[in-house]
């Protein structure tokens, strides 16, 4: 009996774990990778206008609002099984219709 | 008598003229003094190290070079001093263990001796998605990848194919939650709705 609970406590505590480092999409398996110690439940996320406005003080924002080109190379190299491309942010009404 | 009044006149506007000269050279001594150059104090709240820091004028087409001498540690703060009057954009990179994530800043006003302060938190990042060919024989040959809710899906984010157990690391994306459409050589394409990007992490999708 006692070996039993032991079992489903484990089978509880890591189906709880699963559920919240990595979920299932329709279908596909999806991980989560935060960087180390980072916590992120702390502080929200600015609003914009909080973060541009006309003082002295100022918070940079997770937002590429112009096109700038990079002039050195990015620093995670890719290799022949992993492809590495920066984001092209979508432009409203481009590309086919959903 | 009548023939002193020329030399009197001569005198007397030489005298102005000296007067106005010495005017201007102590207006110049005692005009205040406005530098043409400002200074920035980068500050670094968040929980990771921040590699390199970019500051370009508005106009400028590219970043240009990194100007941090140092890496900053987090709770780390730097002064970038010296910098000309004008509006500048700003670029933040951090190298994490899984994935590059980048913040912006625009527009920063550098009036003539201006001290700016710009602070980093752990949300002023991007975020990063990796998708996985997770299929024995198909390969991908387009990934769409949109703001959830948008009419229209953008173009294709991938310039080559992806094979089987190949990955696509697409990094800067602004957190938020997205529409991923994936399109095969053969059979259906795959929909994964709401897919949600957070700041400093990395999300994987074994896609099949």
């Amino acid at each position: 009996m006692k070996k039993f609970l032991f079992f489903l406590l484990i089978f509880v505590v890591v189906a709880g774990v699963m559920t919240v480092y990595s979920g299932l999409t329709h279908g596909a398996q999806v991980t989560m990778k935060q960087e180390g110690g980072v916590k992120m439940d702390q502080e929200g996320v600015p609003a914009a206008k909080d973060m541009n406005n006309d003082g002295n003080r100022l918070t940079f924002i997770p937002e590429r609002q112009k096109d700038t080109k990079d002039s050195d190379t990015q620093a995670t190299k890719g290799d022949a099984s992993r492809k590495i491309q920066r984001y092209s942010p979508y432009q409203y009404g481009e590309g086919e219709n959903k | 008598m009548q023939k002193r009044w020329p030399c009197f006149i001569f005198v007397l506007i030489t005298m102005m003229v000296l007067s106005f000269g010495g005017c201007t050279s102590s207006s110049d001594d005692y005009s205040p003094y406005y530098p043409e150059t400002g200074t920035i104090e980068l500050n670094n709240y968040s929980d990771v190290t921040i590699d390199r820091f970019y500051l370009a004028p508005v106009h400028q087409t590219s970043w240009g070079r990194n100007i941090l001498r140092d890496v900053l540690y987090p709770g780390e703060s730097t002064l970038i001093v010296d910098i000309e009057s004008g509006y500048y954009d700003a670029k933040i990179a951090v190298t994490g263990l899984y994935s590059d994530y980048f913040g912006y800043l625009y527009d920063i006003n550098m009036r003539h001796g201006r001290d700016v302060v710009l602070d980093v938190y752990n949300s002023s990042f991007t975020g990063s998605l990796e998708i996985y060919n997770n299929t024995v024989g198909a390969h991908i040959v387009g990934v769409y990848v949109v703001p959830a809710g948008s009419p229209t899906w953008g173009h294709n984010q991938t310039t080559s194919y992806i094979y089987p157990a190949e990955v696509l690391h697409l990094s800067d994306l602004s957190p938020g939650f997205y529409d991923i459409r994936i399109v095969w050589n053969v059979g259906p394409d795959s929909y994964y709705d709401d897919v949600k990007i957070k700041s400093l992490t990395l999300k994987t999708i074994d896609v099949d």
